[in-house]
């Protein structure tokens, strides 16, 4: 589409296009799978739970649990965490799992150890309040030693560098201004449909930095777009596929599906300055990340994505393969997501605190 | 050239066997990489072809191990991320054009270097011991 529309320009491409699929698949941590794993007999109303010994949250009633993904493992730490265990779920494979309770009049049972697979589990929805950053900083280390985070492994002096996103096939970047997304718009969620429920925490369009809160029967979805992942001394996190269709309404929707890598800015963020007010060394753009050297204080340094750029394409060709077999339809939404707000940092009443 | 992973233990890292070596066969030994300390240590050497039986044989009766096979492998958990990328310092790791992750054993340097381990948030690299 973007090709056409470069060689061809918008009337021809507004002819000729009805749906532009886009794809991203990166370690997104605001991500979880609710569960309701039955009753069993006497009930019992789940106060503190383990599957495979990585915590479950319990935040409602009795046998509804929520697995969050960065959780880590009381036995294991960080090498298997709530990603593991959803990835593990999803790929059939059966789970070692307890409970403890405090026994009430209705719910006497005090403690329960059984297995689970997914198909013992009532519902297994994914349900992920952050996902599909529009884009995101590009991390460098600045500092004199090594250092572990989130964007990964960054080696001191300003050696490597790493990106997050897919860029110009990144679901937002291709409509920026959420004609076409927002509550209930039907997307690919881990090799499945699923939906959108609306903005994401974060979610700060004046920013360019829109996110999603999205949902999807995780039964259907495969191991092989929802992975867990470990960040060394950082912590388990999850790597979600998604995909959302784009229908071409308008040409001026044309005109935004046809974004490139090097219209999407981003900056070059010292991760080594422990502040949420980390200096931006320098801005840079996708097409350049993409091309694997960026240039830091004059040197070139080597520069790669941490979200799977692979599986990106894979998700936008699958989701156009689904459209076009008549096996995803497509919907409008009910609620778009919201342009023009941001976001405000955290107040402190109290100064320091390392 | 051949490369090999030489193996050193704690008695032999006070010898200077690598230069014994190059002085008794007059034969160049490129040294690629190394980490050594007190306890043992590890080298990755280059060597001519043609002398390379006779170099290693000359190394192990020195009491060197000599490692011959590959040094890192992935395994099906890599997800071609491009975690490891940035960090290796010979592009042995490197984004082919399909986006998939390649790995060139020629250019690793394995135990030597060791950068990307602990780096694959899918835990898809490994040493070959």
């Amino acid at each position: 589409m973007k090709e056409l529309v470069e060689s061809n320009g918008v009337k021809v491409a507004y002819d000729e296009v009805d749906v532009v699929t886009t794809g991203t698949q990166g370690a997104m941590c605001s991500s979880g799978a609710l569960i309701n794993v039955g009753h069993s007999e006497p009930p019992i109303k789940i106060d503190k739970a383990w599957i495979n010994d990585v915590p479950i949250t319990h935040p409602g009633a009795a046998v509804d649990l929520y697995i969050g993904a960065t959780i880590a493992s009381e036995t294991r730490g960080f090498e298997y965490g709530g990603g593991h265990v959803i990835e593990d779920l999803i790929g059939d494979k059966e789970l070692e799992f307890r409970a403890t309770a405090y026994g009430t009049d209705c719910y006497p049972r005090t403690r329960v150890e059984t297995t689970i697979t997914k198909y013992d589990l009532n519902q297994f929805i994914l349900l992920n309040f952050r996902n599909g950053y529009q884009r995101y900083s590009c991390a460098t280390n600045g500092r004199e030693e090594l250092i572990y985070t989130y964007m990964g492994k960054l080696l001191p002096r300003y050696r490597n560098a790493t990106y997050s996103g897919a860029g110009e096939i990144s679901p937002l970047n291709n409509d920026p201004d959420y004609e076409t997304i927002g509550l209930g718009t039907r997307i690919f969620l881990g090799g499945a449909p699923g939906y959108i429920l609306g903005e994401g925490t974060q979610h700060n369009p004046k920013g360019k930095l829109g996110t999603l809160m999205v949902k999807g029967d995780a039964k259907k979805m495969s191991p092989e777009y929802i992975n867990g992942a470990t960040f060394t001394k950082y912590g388990p996190s999850l790597y979600v596929g998604l995909g959302v269709p784009i229908p071409i309404l308008n040409k001026g929707i044309v005109e935004k599906v046809a974004i490139r890598d090097r219209d999407i800015p981003t900056g070059i963020v010292d991760y080594g300055v422990p502040s949420r007010n980390r200096p931006t060394l320098r801005e840079t753009n996708y097409e350049e990340l993409k091309s694997g050297k960026v240039e830091i204080n004059g040197r070139s340094v080597k520069v790669t994505s941490l979200s799977s750029l692979k599986n990106a394409h894979k998700i936008s060709n699958e989701l156009k393969r689904w459209i076009e077999e008549g096996r995803f339809t497509l919907t409008s939404p009910i609620e778009r997501l919201p342009t023009d707000t941001s976001i405000k940092p955290m107040k402190h009443t109290l100064e320091g605190g390392f | 050239m051949v490369r090999v992973l030489l193996r050193f233990n704690k008695d032999l890292v006070t010898e200077p066997v690598t230069s014994q070596i190059i002085i008794e066969h007059k034969t160049p030994v490129n040294i690629l990489s190394a980490r050594i300390t007190p306890l043992g240590g590890e080298m990755l050497v280059e060597i001519d072809s043609r002398t390379a039986d006779k170099i290693i044989a000359a190394f192990r009766s020195k009491g060197v191990i000599v490692d011959v096979s590959s040094l890192i492998e992935k395994d099906e958990r890599c997800i071609d991320c491009g975690a490891c990328v940035s960090l290796c310092p010979t592009d042995a790791l490197y984004h082919a054009p399909n986006y998939v992750i390649e790995l060139d054993p020629d250019k690793c340097n394995g135990v030597t270097c060791g950068l990307c381990l602990d780096a694959c948030p899918r835990r898809a690299l490994h040493l070959i011991k």
